[in-house]
């Protein structure tokens, strides 16, 4: 009976040591973060349940054809094109799922103006793999990120 | 318990305001602008990470995913030639006959199946149909019974299809090498005796060592073994894919093959000019064509298609990722002759064909939907 009683506090204490510990696995993501091709940086932080991304440097920030700040001039909705890329949050609604993947979000790539579904992994403490997709993953691109050091 | 309950209510307001937030806009959504300059200098946080080339540059046309199209060409007469019959006297034997064009579907897909920075492997596959409208005889002519069987198998259509396998492999952050290698089946087949052609599958492929200095230009030099005039031949091949500064267009190229001018209304529209090069080499294998050509063995007749395509593209979005492409333009015959399977001429090699055919050029048109990559 005592073994019992002590197995099942060991149970809980489990459980709840899981439930703690899951938002922290899925915080990992929050930080600074270079894309593969190191033209932009993309802060990454949670708001409420979710994550998000927002572009925070860019390699090339004046677009030369205005010689102005870049804009989101690709976005198909038309009062968006004069939004400055800079602070832009390209990455949306991302939530964890488990085994270091953040899924159910959304990437905005500024190049064509399209939103793609998209699913991140972590492949170490400084590695994303950003999927972006068309339906399934299998219509697909992966970009490779890399963690900045912001301290 | 005053302050659990304060508790259990903090926790149901901060509860209900997340639940509220169901999604962002995509701009600032705090009063106080952040100050950016604070992420100028950030380093690498593995300083041990390379960089690689990216597969693409700023506003290449877009790559399909996944394409159905249908092409059409207006009529045009065929100039009909025994050359070589090789139990017959040296004769020539000539007829002219007119077809009122060809036509047909053009699928195609491309699944990335790996796509990183390091490494992008993708697979291809193609079903292209080109069928042949009513075919009148305009000329007098004798060795009919060759010509017949000839038409006999454009009557039944020809097809193409094909698998491919492309490599991208980036060396450092500017330089990379391109493989491909393509194996299609062409012939003169229906579903119901594709197997027959499978042992005239022609592997094609090309390797390519390119840089990418900077993100509005790419170019490469490689080799390529190519049916693309419609008999085999190994050639030289430049690779090169340019955005001008101001972003209003580029050129798209993989000489010979293909080039193009690109002009770039905005990303969601562009247009194209320039030219493609298209052939292949197809199995004959209809009874006539066993029967009435000389050394008809299993494999031995084979008809070297070959033709330059000057055209205009225009590509446009219309929902997404879903795009549209019309394609108008002039199809300049190169090659149409009737051959012998085992035949290498590559650039000097002048053995006669078993029928050497000359056909009239054509505007011709083509349209597809397509699902484009990411």
């Amino acid at each position: 009976m005592k073994n019992l009683r002590l197995l099942g506090t060991l149970i809980a204490v489990v459980t709840l040591f899981a439930f703690a510990n899951k938002p922290m696995n899925g915080d990992r993501l929050n930080g600074v973060w270079q894309t593969g091709n190191g033209k932009a940086k993309v802060k990454i932080e949670k708001i409420g349940t979710k994550y998000y991304g927002k572009i925070v440097w860019l390699k090339e920030p004046i677009d030369p054809a205005t010689g102005k700040a870049k804009v989101d001039k690709n976005n198909p909705d038309a009062k968006l094109r004069t939004v400055p890329l800079k602070g832009y949050r390209v990455l949306k609604d991302f939530t964890y799922k488990n085994n270091d993947e953040w899924g159910d979000g959304t990437i905005y790539d500024p190049e064509n103006g399209s939103t793609y579904k998209c699913v991140i992994k972590m492949k170490d403490a400084n590695t994303l793999d950003i999927r972006g997709y068309i339906g399934v993953q299998a219509l697909g691109r992966t970009d490779t990120w890399k963690r900045m050091k912001t301290n | 318990m005053k302050n659990s309950a304060i508790a259990i209510l903090t926790l149901f307001i901060f509860g209900s305001l997340s639940a509220q937030i169901d999604t962002l806009p995509p701009t600032q959504d705090t009063a106080a602008e952040e100050d950016f300059s604070m992420y100028e200098n950030l380093q690498l946080a593995d300083q041990t990470q390379d960089a690689w080339a990216s597969t693409k540059i700023f506003d290449l046309s877009p790559q399909k995913l996944i394409s159905v199209g249908y092409d059409w060409q207006a009529p045009y007469t065929i100039s009909s030639g025994l050359v070589n019959p090789l139990t017959l006297p040296p004769n020539k034997y000539k007829t002219d006959y007119e077809t009122r064009g060809n036509h047909g579907l053009r699928l195609v897909f491309n699944i990335p199946v790996i796509s990183k920075n390091r490494l992008t492997w993708t697979v291809a596959g193609n079903y292209w149909q080109n069928s042949y409208m009513k075919i009148d005889e305009v000329g007098q002519g004798i060795g009919l019974l060759y010509e017949n069987a000839f038409r006999n198998s454009l009557y039944r259509g020809l097809r193409t299809t094909g698998l491919a396998s492309t490599l991208f492999v980036p060396l450092n952050a500017t330089r990379f090498i391109l493989a491909q290698v393509q194996a299609d089946v062409n012939g003169d087949y229906a579903l119901n005796d594709f197997n027959k052609h499978l042992g005239a599958t022609k592997v094609s492929g090309a390797f390519i060592y390119g840089k990418r200095p900077h993100d509005r230009l790419q170019w490469g030099l490689g080799v390529s073994r190519t049916y693309r005039v419609g008999e085999l031949n190994y050639i030289p091949v430049l690779f090169y894919n340019y955005t001008f500064r101001n972003r209003k267009g580029g050129i798209e190229m993989l000489f010979p093959a293909r080039a193009a001018i690109r002009r770039t209304f905005n990303s969601r529209n562009i247009l194209l000019f320039g030219y493609e090069l298209e052939g292949q080499s197809y199995s004959l294998k209809q009874r006539d064509i066993q029967v009435h050509f000389p050394e008809t063995g299993e494999n031995n007749v084979e008809l070297r298609r070959g033709e330059a395509r000057i055209r205009f593209t225009y590509e446009k979005s219309i929902s997404g990722f879903i795009w549209l492409s019309v394609q108008a333009g002039y199809r300049i015959n190169t090659a149409f002759n009737v051959d012998n399977t085992k035949v290498f001429r590559g650039f000097t090699g002048n053995q006669p064909y078993f029928l050497q055919n000359s056909i009239g050029n054509a505007p011709y048109a083509q349209i597809s939907i397509n699902l484009v990559s990411p």
